[in-house]
């Protein structure tokens, strides 16, 4: 379920120069939160350990998502020893949930709108941690799923799609979890 | 404090105010046990409340941790609510005050108080703060910190007072009998030290230290006015000599006991040396009443002590002063006592004297006259005299009997009455004597050699001279010196000297026969000798004293004639001396003494006199 003025945003363009700033503005800080939530739910997350441990932390995201400048903001932060870098999910690759899915495999995070996350768990998706943004449609729900519940930002957290795709949250995040599956 | 309890025993206690040592150091130990003990719980308490806010410091810090470590997530979501319940379960932490989640930019985030607790002052001056980061994989996040309060810590500290408070409650139970106990035992100990040391054995009157201390202790009194009393025993020498130390120290105790009667309430009687006591009558209103007490003492000791040997008369010489009226320290008071009681015995014994400031100039002169004698010993300032000693025709000169003169520069002639008892009394008497003897013999040797027939010298010892050992070896020495005869030299000893110690004396005599000198013993009759040992004395005269012959020829007869009779009945010459009338020469002449000596017939003259007469004897007897 996306928050009020984020549809009246994306619904009335026309408008977004005249009326909307202070929603879009609003917006902007929601996506901010949510990466920084995204940025945290990472360092409470341990990916096993690659044969030749990367520097970067890959979070892969669509242009087209509401969070991409947010993530992109992140770029180059650090994350318990590896730089977080945001990468174009769709690049080099089909677009839609194919492309969400085989991105997996070279992502450690992936990041997806409702609308746009797979339809069931993607088999090959590698160690990636998937983080769906709002309540998907479909039955997948990612790892994680941002969710917005009485204008507050909370989390759920699947730990056996966690455990599916081989990575672990700490104690501390499943304490603050909305629901924890 | 007093010091003398006499009626009842002896001192108890010194003088003054001074504190026993088992008060003192009874008081001295319970501050110095409650000062360590206080000292003691101090420190005990102040190391408890240290170990009691360590303890909390650290239950503080740990939670502090904790709670830093469970907030990490939330603090990093800013999620106030997970944190706030995180911060939940603190209120099982009965101590906690509050415990406060800051972001890291210090910033509040949010903070847990248990109920009903309020932030006092009172409470902020007594808590604990204790902080400890929130960092996550070494990013610093924020900090928790915890206000820890001190009320258990006080109840803890208070409870531990009173566990301490009992404790050493209890344990002073269980000493101070044990201490009551040993200080009694001191007490005891101090009493009896106490009274040794202020107490005479003997009689258990005070000692001399405790009467000393007493006539300080009131002399320091204001207004103070007292008599001193020195009483000294006349004749117990004698009875200790005669009758042994038991028999003496059984007379001190009837003293003793009849001084504390005769002196009452008036004042306290002390032992202050062998057989001196002294009389403190204080306070004293009138010097009558202190002469009247001396005179009650003097009086009390005439009558005869019964002792287990035989009853003793103990009669006293006694020293009067009186302070303020006499003297102005205790010093003077002390010695001018002193000065009187010798003037008391001077003045013949078993009397009282008081003092009088003109008894000062004399013991002044006393003193010069002593140094003055020693300088006039060492110059040979002294002169000897001769006394010619006749048959009883009185015109035959048979001897002479050398006396020592002393032509003083200043004063003339100085008494021999005065000089010879301080030269007893200093012990110069032996020197005296031994130059005596050295000077005569010299002088009558020169007699002989210049023509003057054979005279016999006779030369006075006293008994310090006896004592000494080597007195045999003087005289045989004067005698070897001076190429005098011993057979003319005749040694004069009077009957007491001999009655000191007759086995010496008897002894001393026969060497004295063995050399060849010739004994006479002076002013017989005087003194206590047993006629028992005329007969075992190796006597050859004797001399009638002059206080017979002054009597003679209306009184004195008897005893007199009884001498002349005893003499001749031991084969014994007599002389009689201080013959200073005719009367008196007839008399003697008719009862048959042998020889006379005195102011009638001769006086004491110089050596070149004694030769000018013998000239002018010759001269006449050769003219006729």
């Amino acid at each position: 379920m996306m928050a009020p003025y984020l549809r009246l945003c994306a619904a009335l363009p026309a408008l977004h120069l005249l009326l909307a700033a202070p929603y879009c503005l609003a917006q902007r800080q929601d996506d901010q939160l949510k990466a920084a939530y995204i940025l945290n739910i990472a360092m409470f997350t341990t990916w096993p350990a690659p044969a030749a441990p990367a520097r970067a932390l890959t979070v892969c995201a669509s242009p087209q998502h509401s969070l991409w400048d947010s993530l992109r903001q992140l770029d180059g932060r650090d994350v318990n020893g590896r730089t977080w870098a945001t990468v174009d999910a769709g690049a080099g690759a089909g677009a839609g949930a194919s492309a969400s899915a085989s991105a997996g495999k070279s992502c450690d995070i992936v990041v997806v709108t409702a609308a746009r996350a797979p339809r069931s768990a993607p088999k090959e998706a590698g160690n990636a941690l998937y983080v769906v943004d709002g309540t998907p449609s479909a039955p997948y729900a990612g790892a994680v799923a941002l969710v917005e519940e009485s204008q507050h930002i909370r989390f759920d957290v699947d730990t056996r799609e966690a455990a599916r795709v081989g990575i672990k949250f700490s104690s501390r995040l499943l304490r603050l979890a909305r629901n924890v599956i | 404090m007093k010091i003398f309890k006499q009626r009842r025993g002896p001192a108890r206690s010194r003088p003054g105010d001074r504190a026993s040592i088992s008060s003192t150091v009874g008081a001295g130990q319970i501050v110095a046990a409650i000062a360590g003990l206080v000292i003691a719980s101090v420190v005990l308490l102040a190391y408890q409340f240290v170990s009691l806010r360590n303890a909390l410091t650290n239950e503080a810090r740990v939670q502090a941790g904790i709670i830093a470590d469970n907030v990490t997530a939330s603090l990093m979501f800013g999620d106030r609510e997970a944190a706030a319940d995180m911060l939940r379960p603190l209120h099982f932490a009965t101590d906690l005050m509050s415990a406060t989640v800051y972001d890291s930019g210090g910033q509040h985030f949010v903070s847990y108080v248990p109920r009903g607790q309020a932030q006092t002052v009172q409470d902020l001056a007594g808590t604990i703060s204790v902080q400890a980061p929130v960092d996550y994989r070494g990013r610093k996040i924020g900090k928790v910190e915890l206000t820890m309060k001190m009320t258990s810590l006080r109840v803890g500290l208070l409870r531990y007072a009173v566990f301490l408070a009992l404790t050493i409650a209890g344990a002073l139970a269980i000493v101070m009998p044990i201490v009551r106990r040993t200080r009694a035992r001191v007490a005891r100990a101090e009493r009896e030290l106490d009274y040794l040391a202020y107490t005479d054995p003997v009689t258990a009157l005070p000692n001399r230290r405790a009467t000393y201390l007493r006539l300080e202790h009131e002399l320091a009194l204001p207004e103070a006015r007292l008599a001193l009393l020195l009483l000294d025993l006349d004749n117990f020498k004698v009875v200790n000599d005669t009758l042994g130390h038991s028999a003496g120290d059984e007379l001190l105790r009837k003293v003793a006991a009849a001084l504390r009667d005769a002196v009452g309430d008036a004042g306290v009687v002390g032992r202050i040396g062998g057989d001196e006591f002294a009389i403190i009558l204080a306070p004293l209103a009138r010097r009558g009443v202190a002469l009247e007490v001396a005179e009650a003492v003097a009086a009390s000791l005439r009558v005869p002590f019964p002792l287990e040997q035989g009853e003793v008369c103990a009669s006293a010489s006694i020293g009067m002063c009186v302070y303020p009226d006499d003297v102005a320290s205790s010093t003077e008071l002390v010695s001018s006592a002193d000065t009187a009681l010798y003037a008391a015995k001077n003045g013949g014994r078993n009397r009282v004297v008081d003092f009088r400031p003109e008894m000062t100039l004399a013991t002044q002169r006393r003193a010069r006259l002593e140094r003055e004698l020693r300088k006039a010993l060492e110059a040979e300032a002294l002169c000897v005299y001769y006394q010619p000693q006749f048959d009883c025709s009185g015109r035959q000169v048979i001897g002479v009997e050398a006396l020592v003169r002393w032509p003083h520069p200043e004063h003339g002639f100085v008494s021999p009455a005065e000089f010879i008892p301080i030269a007893e009394e200093t012990g110069m008497i032996v020197e005296l004597g031994r130059w005596v003897l050295r000077r005569a013999c010299h002088d009558v040797a020169g007699w002989l050699r210049a023509g003057m027939p054979a005279l016999s010298l006779a030369v006075n010892v006293s008994a310090r001279q006896l004592r000494e050992p080597a007195f045999i070896d003087d005289v045989t020495r004067a005698l070897a010196d001076s190429a005098l005869p011993a057979a003319i030299l005749e040694l004069e000893l009077t009957e007491s000297l001999l009655m000191e110690n007759v086995d010496a004396a008897i002894e001393f005599m026969q060497q004295i026969r063995a050399a060849g000198i010739r004994l006479s013993i002076d002013d017989f009759g005087t003194g206590y000798s047993s006629l028992s040992y005329l007969q075992s004395f190796p006597i050859n005269q004797l001399k009638i004293d002059r206080s017979f012959v002054q009597l003679l020829p209306q009184q004195g007869e008897t005893i007199a004639r009884a001498i002349i009779s005893l003499g001749r009945g031991f084969g014994l010459t007599v002389l009689a001396e201080g013959v200073e009338d005719q009367a008196q020469l007839e008399w003697l002449r008719a009862a048959g003494c042998d020889y006379v000596q005195g102011f009638l017939l001769g006086k004491p003259m110089p050596a070149a006199d004694i030769l000018a007469r013998f000239a002018a004897d010759s001269r006449s007897s050769a003219a006729a």
